[in-house]
């Protein structure tokens, strides 16, 4: 239990995804400027990085990695390593499960999918759920706990895009040098706010 | 002389830069003489450089005790925050074509006393060039900052130097010894007293927690900052501080953490700026238990020896999405 807190803790703090590794930006850059639409995609950045974590988990502990495969073929798949492939199979997870997900939500949750909507094909290409996949095979996770890592990942990056929308929804009542309006000033407060972050690091629970 | 100043301030008005500094100048020593003739009428005197004048009254006596124990070295540490300060203010002010605000004479001084009095010079300097650019001046100059400047220029300057910004001297008036502070060492060996008043080596504005504390009671009656932030910085602390007692080895009494590290100068002077701070009263307050909280829980169980600082960053970054949440609450009620 206490080790699912520190995963938690430490994708949403002291590794967060997006003050730690600046992954992600593209969208957080160009969605944080309207708060009603950050909390969306950061919902929907959540919801996506938990299962496809625990998808490219399964499938690479059960598949992918060195000897992974010993279950289905016997002893002879103990010196088969298909990890070479992992990349683009997590890819196209990542795809087909935004696919089949936006699907269904359309059907079945149309309330769901207003919220949803319009964010779920942009986050195929967001590098924060690729990145929490590959992150999840170089800290060795079981699938549950890459599921609870998906989650903190995406929390810490909704959390991320939050904090930067509400900073600018400030700074546009208040006059900016215009030069400096827009990415600029984001970029800029991005740094900080990782600076702040920083004192998160190494923190052990 | 007033006459002699309103002359020279009014021939040189359409003058850039000179006019500027005639008019801060003119500001600066005769404004609340000029009294408005049409409405609105306040009826309070106070005005920005009232308001900036009283918080740097309220650290004088922190700086005084300062310059008593480590010798002229902090004064000379405002001066150049005054200088370098000033210099970018004004050019600033200049590129924007608006008066120079008071504003840096309360976050001067205040980078002097966020910095041990052994800071190298150029350390410093970097510091307050990059906290009044990057802290303040690129959003548009004081008002506009969501970053307290100083702790972002200290911030910036303690990531990029840790060892240079960490005191290593003893606060004497007899001679310096080198030691490492109290949080650092870990060890609670100090008298209440001591600990109370001072001398505790550290950060300039460390030296005694008793004079900060009657500083920022002091502000915080005149009204120049709200009570809630000290009150809920403090509260917040002392809680986390009991919660820890339960949960970690090594957790330190509670009264141990309110007077030490740079929890006194944040809870007071540095989470209360009014620019960086929420806006509606009850959001102060969650604003200050968070900042609270955040101290105890960094020096808890983060490997850093003090987390004010940051702490008052994070709060800030906070602080807009506090007032947003609020303001969503109040639309739904009215």
């Amino acid at each position: 239990m206490s080790e699912l807190l520190g995963i938690i803790l430490a994708g949403v703090l002291t590794h967060n995804i997006l003050l730690t590794g600046f992954l992600g930006m593209c969208s957080f850059i160009a969605i944080s400027r309207d708060l009603r639409a950050s909390l969306g995609l950061g919902l929907a950045v959540t919801f996506v990085a938990t299962f496809t974590a625990g998808l490219n988990a399964l499938i690479y502990n059960y598949f992918l990695a060195p000897g992974a495969m010993v279950w289905l073929l016997g002893d002879s798949a103990r010196s088969i390593d298909l990890s070479f492939v992992s990349l683009i199979v997590f890819i196209a997870v990542i795809a087909g499960f935004v696919q089949v997900v936006e699907m269904v939500i359309q059907r079945w949750f149309p309330l769901l999918h207003g919220v949803l909507g319009i964010f779920l094909p942009l986050i195929t290409v967001n590098c924060a759920i690729l990145g929490v996949s590959l992150f999840m095979v170089i800290k060795g996770l079981t699938p549950f706990r890459a599921t609870v890592y998906g989650f903190a990942s995406g929390a810490g990056w909704a959390l991320a895009i939050i904090l930067m929308a509400a900073m600018r929804r400030r700074l546009d009542t208040s006059a900016m040098p215009r030069a400096f309006a827009g990415v600029p000033v984001t970029l800029l407060l991005t740094g900080l706010l990782a600076a702040a972050f920083s004192a998160f690091a190494g923190m052990e629970f | 002389m007033e006459r002699l100043f309103r002359w020279f301030r009014d021939r040189t008005e359409s003058i850039p830069a000179v006019g500027q500094l005639a008019e801060a100048l003119y500001v600066a020593l005769y404004d609340p003489l000029e009294r408005p003739g049409v409405a609105p009428f306040v009826r309070d005197a106070i005005s920005t450089k009232r308001y900036m004048f009283t918080v740097v009254a309220a650290l004088i006596p922190v700086l005084m005790a300062a310059v008593w124990y480590y010798g002229p070295r902090p004064l000379l540490l405002v001066v150049i925050a005054y200088g370098v300060g000033g210099f970018i203010e004004g050019f600033f002010a200049w590129l924007r074509d608006e008066p120079i605000n008071e504003g840096f004479l309360v976050s001067g001084m205040l980078f002097a006393l966020v910095f041990p009095p052994d800071v190298p010079l150029w350390v410093f300097m970097t510091a307050v060039v990059l906290g009044e650019i990057f802290g303040k001046e690129l959003f548009g100059g004081v008002g506009r900052n969501i970053f307290n400047p100083v702790l972002t220029g200290r911030v910036l300057v303690f990531l990029s130097w840790p060892a240079l910004v960490a005191p290593a001297v003893y606060p004497s008036p007899a001679d310096a010894v080198s030691v490492a502070t109290y949080l650092a060492s870990g060890a609670v060996h100090q008298s209440i007293w001591t600990m109370f008043a001072g001398p505790k080596p550290g950060c300039i504005g460390e030296i005694s927690p008793a004079l900060v504390y009657a500083g920022g009671i002091f502000i915080a009656l005149m009204r120049i900052s709200d009570w809630r932030i000290p009150l809920g910085v403090l509260a917040g602390a002392a809680f986390t501080a009991w919660a820890a007692s339960f949960l970690s080895v090594g957790a330190r009494p509670i009264w141990f953490h309110l007077l030490s590290g740079g929890l006194p100068l944040a809870a007071f002077f540095m989470a209360t700026d009014p620019v960086t701070s929420p806006r509606y009263a009850w959001t102060k307050l969650v604003y200050g238990l968070f900042i609270g909280f955040l101290v105890i829980l960094i020096r808890q169980w983060a490997p850093l020896p003090e987390g004010a600082m940051f702490s008052v960053l994070l709060g800030n970054a906070f602080a807009p999405l506090l007032d947003e949440i609020a303001l969503a609450f109040r639309k739904k009620t009215v």
